[in-house]
């Protein structure tokens, strides 16, 4: 329990620089920014949004430290300001949108990868120069090679525009109304079935070669010789003392792909004109939409940190060996 | 006399390897009585782990079992299947692996691993199987709280106990110890050689004491069996070996070893190396390192000759 606070702690202090970073970047760029944003904003934007702007930056007269504390206490209360591209929706409110869609899209893209690429591994290592382990991890590279985006414009063509078999776009329908039905549930797994896809394609060979690889090794290894010479059943030998072990390192790994839920869905989201965290930071960028950008970049940031402070507790719980480490 | 407990008859074990086929364990004949301790010594590679892991089937996989047989308890080990030698295993014959630090699970507590067992072979419930698996580390001296423990928090001696309480746990009646006290010091050794052979004296079960060190086989075994370059080169009950070996390689063997209680003479070494066994040496594999060297051990292999009722050796000297 101690361990787990202290790593709270860690990324409580990881979080704070992140978000003090964030609010000295742009005063320590050469020039003077917020001057620069004012005269191409002026007469095309309405004075509430730069408003908005002004104090997203915190670029106020007040001293750098009251300026400081009043960017702490908007971060802290989720007040970003106004978006300029969705003017007038609070950056708050245009974030939490598209988070939800991020989450749910590359969220179960990633888990879905990860949890069926670790069991073709598992099975790989199990069965070796059987047909799992002979045909798909060089097939899953295979595809995995191929440039993502490509990928996905392929199946996008393919079976989105061709056969037909799935919407072109969006994460429901225009003629449904959201709400917890079954009719708008099948529409929003029916949209997200293509992009989940090639995410899936393009990431599980990884996963199943990380398994395979390291379960070969811990298939050799005197504790899971032991645990067969225990007369253990296979099943168990290779769940239990071979899997559990080698899972460790793509827990890791799982950590690390988690930032690339949130940050890196970019691609699909552009692809699938999907409306996401990617596709909000696109469409803020090319609207010079300033606050939402920061808003995005600090809903990264922190949920970044939050994803690998749930991996590191998921790690403390799986091996106790990193229980008394630090 | 009743059928030994294990008969080990012609066993061969192959290592196919592109370089070649290598034969880890030649024709080896060996017995094992009820409640006896047969040391099992040689040099490394000589293939005295790979006969200990054939006993159990758990070969790892470009090693393969090529010919002969081992009965045990009247049934022939290698013909078993899966499931009856999922049976066989532990509950009738167990091992204490060679490396302590490697053999338990790392993110499994060690009382974890003892109830799996039990609770495996239906020998208890889980509720059952703590109780128990604490008695067993008791039984070996680590205290019983110490069953929530996990492997890297005990010492290297205490991580062999656990793998000697595990090995216990079921009751076997054949227990491999397959150089257990290489990886500890010697007094540590000392302590858990000793504390082996009081609960084997307590419990009744046969040893297959598998080892390099001659001299501490010869304090612990009742029967010492010589292996040499994947070969049986002699077989002697503990004191007799000791006083009159009768294989030039076990002379040598006994040479090797500074002595406590005389001290006349200094520790002498076998000239030359082992051979390798991709390649051995025509003839008595001894031959090439042999100081007693006569024209027929380079002609002729030797066979293990019966030299007495309890004797055997593979030479021809001893002829």
């Amino acid at each position: 329990m101690r361990f787990v606070l202290r790593r709270l702690g860690f990324y409580l202090v990881a979080a704070w620089a992140a978000l003090t970073l964030n609010f000295f970047l742009p005063r320590l760029m050469p020039g003077d920014p917020a001057s620069a944003l004012f005269a191409r904003f002026a007469g095309r934007v309405s004075p509430e949004a730069l408003q908005a702007l002004r104090e997203t930056f915190g670029l106020t007269d007040a001293s750098i430290f009251s300026q400081y504390v009043t960017y702490l206490r908007h971060v802290l209360t989720g007040e970003f300001g106004i978006s300029v591209a969705y003017f007038p929706t609070p950056v708050s409110t245009v974030i939490g949108t598209g988070l939800f869609w991020t989450i749910f899209l590359a969220g179960s893209a990633v888990l879905v990868s990860f949890t069926l690429g670790t069991l073709l591994g598992i099975l790989a290592a199990w069965r070796r120069r059987g047909w799992v382990d002979t045909w798909l991890p060089s097939t899953f590279v295979f595809l995995g090679a191929f440039p993502y985006f490509w990928l996905a414009m392929v199946a996008l063509y393919v079976f989105g525009f061709l056969l037909g078999w799935f919407p072109l776009g969006h994460a429901y329908g225009d003629d449904l109304a959201p709400g917890f039905n079954l009719t708008f549930l099948t529409d929003v797994a029916r949209h997200a079935a293509l992009p989940i896809a090639t995410v899936v394609i393009a990431t599980l060979g990884g996963w199943l070669l990380t398994m395979r690889n390291t379960m070969i090794g811990v298939l050799g290894s005197d504790y899971v010789n032991l645990a067969r010479a225990k007369g253990l059943t296979p099943s168990r030998v290779v769940l239990r003392y071979a899997a559990r072990n080698a899972l460790l390192p793509s827990v890791t790994g799982f950590g690390m792909a988690l930032g690339y839920v949130l940050g890196g869905s970019l691609l699909t989201e552009i692809v699938f004109s999907y409306p996401g965290q990617g596709y909000l930071l696109v469409q803020a960028v090319r609207n010079q939409d300033y606050p939402l950008m920061q808003g995005i970049f600090l809903v990264i940031t922190l949920a970044v940190l939050g994803a690998n402070w749930l991996v590191d507790l998921v790690y403390v719980w799986l091996d106790p060996r990193t229980r008394e480490a630090s | 006399m009743d059928e030994p407990l294990l008969s080990i008859r012609d066993l061969c074990v192959d290592y196919v390897s592109e370089a070649g086929c290598v034969r880890a364990v030649d024709h080896v004949t060996l017995d094992v009585s009820r409640a006896e301790i047969v040391g099992v010594a040689g040099e490394s590679g000589s293939g005295k782990s790979t006969l200990a892991q054939a006993l159990l089937r758990i070969l790892p996989p470009p090693a393969i079992i090529s010919g002969g047989e081992a009965r045990f308890e009247g049934r022939d080990i290698l013909t078993l299947s899966e499931t009856e030698l999922r049976e066989l295993r532990w509950r009738r014959i167990s091992m204490v692996f060679q490396s302590a630090m490697d053999s338990l699970n790392p993110v499994i507590s060690i009382g974890e691993q003892i109830v799996d067992t039990l609770v495996a072979h239906g020998a208890a419930t889980r509720q059952e199987a703590r109780s128990r698996a604490a008695e067993l580390l008791e039984m070996v001296g680590i205290p019983a709280p110490r069953v929530d423990a996990y492997a890297h928090q005990l010492s290297g001696g205490m991580r062999q106990r656990v793998g000697i309480a595990l090995a216990l746990a079921l009751e076997p009646a054949l227990v491999i110890l397959d150089e257990p006290t290489t990886a500890l010091d010697v007094i540590v050794e000392r302590e858990i050689l000793q504390q082996i052979r009081g609960l084997q004296e307590k419990l009744g079960f046969a040893v297959l004491f598998i080892t390099h060190d001659l001299a501490r086989m010869l304090q612990f075994s009742d029967r010492v069996a010589v292996f040499y370059a994947a070969q049986l080169v002699e077989l002697a009950p503990a004191a007799e070996l000791r006083r009159a070996p009768r294989h030039p390689y076990t002379e040598g063997l006994l040479r090797a070893f500074p002595s406590v209680q005389s001290d006349a003479d200094e520790p002498e070494s076998i000239p030359g190396a082992p051979p390798s066994l991709l390649s051995p040496p025509a003839a008595c594999r001894f031959h090439p390192r042999c100081d007693r060297v006569q024209a027929i051990c380079r002609e002729r292999q030797p066979d293990l000759i019966q030299l007495g009722p309890r004797r055997a050796a593979a030479c021809h000297l001893a002829e």
